[in-house]
């Protein structure tokens, strides 16, 4: 369980976060939209420390945090109990795809070299790359990147999987093969928080629909309030907006 | 007096006798120099308070003096009480001949340090901020980033550049002339004192510098081989 209560950022004058309060259940698979600049990212961000909210309180589990008194110790065991899955992918560059998801495991972790190798060729047997074990990142494919990305979180059982546009910097013919991984993901039970432009697989896979804009989560619900019957009149706008440039059917 | 190649094979035969100087005043400062100057990188890479501060007055002020100048400014601060110590006492003068090696390495090793923390960083800098994200994610420590993950490829970078670094190192070493240390060169012209064959003993003195340097190339160049193998053509993809 996830929850968020209130978080605040500001870069500067610039207020990004303007009090968002979440709530992911167990297993639950939560899609956030929203415009560019409504601080999607800076949100999935707070929740891994990877940056520093100035306000707010995050639980994760049995795990709570203030985010302004988060000592080095409780950044640390929010950051291992959660797993996160970047646009640009992010692998270790000097790691080829086995090492890439024992990196985590044996170090972090502190699990035997032997056991952390089987795990990982079980987690990128399941994201089918099975052959590619012994592949450097430069040697992939954007879509076979971000799936060895997705067995590197996967294969470190977190809570929650943070998910942004994990498929936004993929050329259009390998966005199926990542999201495919990501329906199998979700069908595990485990916990996803997903920021993307798909709208045909959010209403797919997501059980809870986030929209924000301006730093606030301005509406939320299932997938089928959302998409079909939006209450705000800037869901409406961004959803006519969005499904008109990518031209998707729900 | 006519130009007579022989006497080049004279000169190189002294010269050679003190290549150990010349190796002693560059590999050592090289190895401080990283030893030393990848720490203060890492310092102002992560904007370490006091350090990182001290070191971003510090290292661009001494960046702007000549290596002659840390030989003659260390030999005055180090070697002259010493000097009066060793008279004082009586001491053999050979004991005061190591004790110019010794200034000339720190010298040379301070030298080395201020030039090497600037390849560490840009070698660092030149990391993509991803990696580290990369690493928090997975519950890596900053730590754990940096020895097992950032350092590798920040040292893939900086190959090339610390090669340039001893190269710089090995020729620089001759300015030691000026605390009349006998290395390569200072060896070469002893030779020449004796014959006038000064000429020839450059000549000298030059070959021995061209051979180390060739060699210090093609062992980076090897080195930088292995270090890059996984980033065969690692494009703007990622
Ligand atoms: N490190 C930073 N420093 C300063 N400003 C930042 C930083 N990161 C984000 N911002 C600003 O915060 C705002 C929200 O950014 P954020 O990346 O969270 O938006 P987003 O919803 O993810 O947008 P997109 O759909 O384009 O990814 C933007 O105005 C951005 O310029
Ligand atoms: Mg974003």
């Amino acid at each position: 369980m996830i929850r968020v209560r209130d978080a605040r950022k500001s870069f500067g004058k610039n207020e990004v976060l303007r009090g968002v309060s979440l709530d992911v259940k167990k297993g639950e698979v939560v899609v956030i939209l929203g415009p560019s600049g409504s601080g999607k990212t800076t949100l999935l961000r707070c929740i891994n420390f990877l940056e520093n909210a100035d306000d707010g309180e995050l639980t994760i589990g049995d795990l709570s945090v203030r985010f302004k008194h988060a000592t080095k110790r409780e950044i640390l065991s929010v950051r291992r109990r959660t797993a996160m899955v970047f646009q640009n992918y992010n692998l270790f560059n000097n790691k080829n795809a086995l090492e890439n998801v024992m990196e985590g495991l044996v170090t972090a972790r502190g699990i035997p070299v032997s056991e952390a190798r089987e795990t990982a060729k079980r987690e990128l047997d399941k994201v089918g790359l099975s052959d590619k074990y012994e592949a450097w990142p430069s040697q992939l494919s954007g879509g076979q990147q971000q799936r060895v990305a997705i067995a590197r979180a996967v294969s470190l059982n977190p809570e929650v999987i943070l998910f942004d546009e994990p498929t936004s910097a993929l050329d259009p013919e390998l966005v199926g093969e990542v999201l495919a991984v990501m329906r199998d993901v979700a069908r595990e039970g485990i916990t996803m928080v997903v920021v993307t432009h798909e709208m045909s697989f959010a209403s797919d896979i997501a059980d809870h629909v986030v929209f924000m804009d301006g730093g606030v989560i301005v509406e939320e619900g299932t997938p089928r309030e959302i998409f079909t019957r939006p209450k705000e009149q800037r869901t409406r706008q961004f959803l006519d907006r969005i499904l008109l440039k990518y031209d998707y059917a729900i | 007096m006519t130009f007579d190649a022989s006497y080049i094979l004279v000169s190189l035969k002294v010269a050679l006798r003190y290549l150990h100087v010349t190796l002693l005043l560059s590999v050592i400062p090289l190895l401080a120099g990283i030893a030393l100057g990848t720490p203060i990188a890492v310092c102002r890479k992560f904007r370490m308070r006091f350090t990182s501060q001290a070191a971003g007055v510090l290292i661009p002020t001494l960046r702007g003096i000549p290596l002659v100048l840390y030989v003659l400014i260390l030999n005055f601060l180090i070697l002259k009480p010493l000097d009066m110590l060793a008279q004082h006492y009586a001491w053999a003068d050979r004991l005061r001949m190591m004790n110019s090696i010794h200034i000339g390495i720190v010298a040379m090793s301070a030298y080395a340090t201020v030039t090497i923390s600037e390849t560490m960083r840009s070698a660092l800098n030149s990391v993509p901020d991803g990696q580290y994200e990369a690493c928090f994610s997975v519950g890596l420590t900053r730590g754990q980033a940096l020895r097992r993950i950032v350092m590798p490829q920040a040292l893939a970078f900086a190959v090339p550049v610390l090669c340039n670094n001893f190269i710089g190192l090995i020729k620089g070493s001759s300015i030691v002339y000026v605390i009349a240390i006998l290395d390569v060169l200072n060896g070469a012209m002893s030779s020449a004192q004796i014959n006038y064959r000064f000429l020839e003993a450059y000549i000298a003195a030059a070959l021995i510098y061209w051979v180390l340097c060739i060699s210090v190339e093609r062992a980076s160049w090897l080195l930088e081989r292995r270090l890059r193998r996984h980033r065969a053509e690692l494009t703007t993809r990622g």
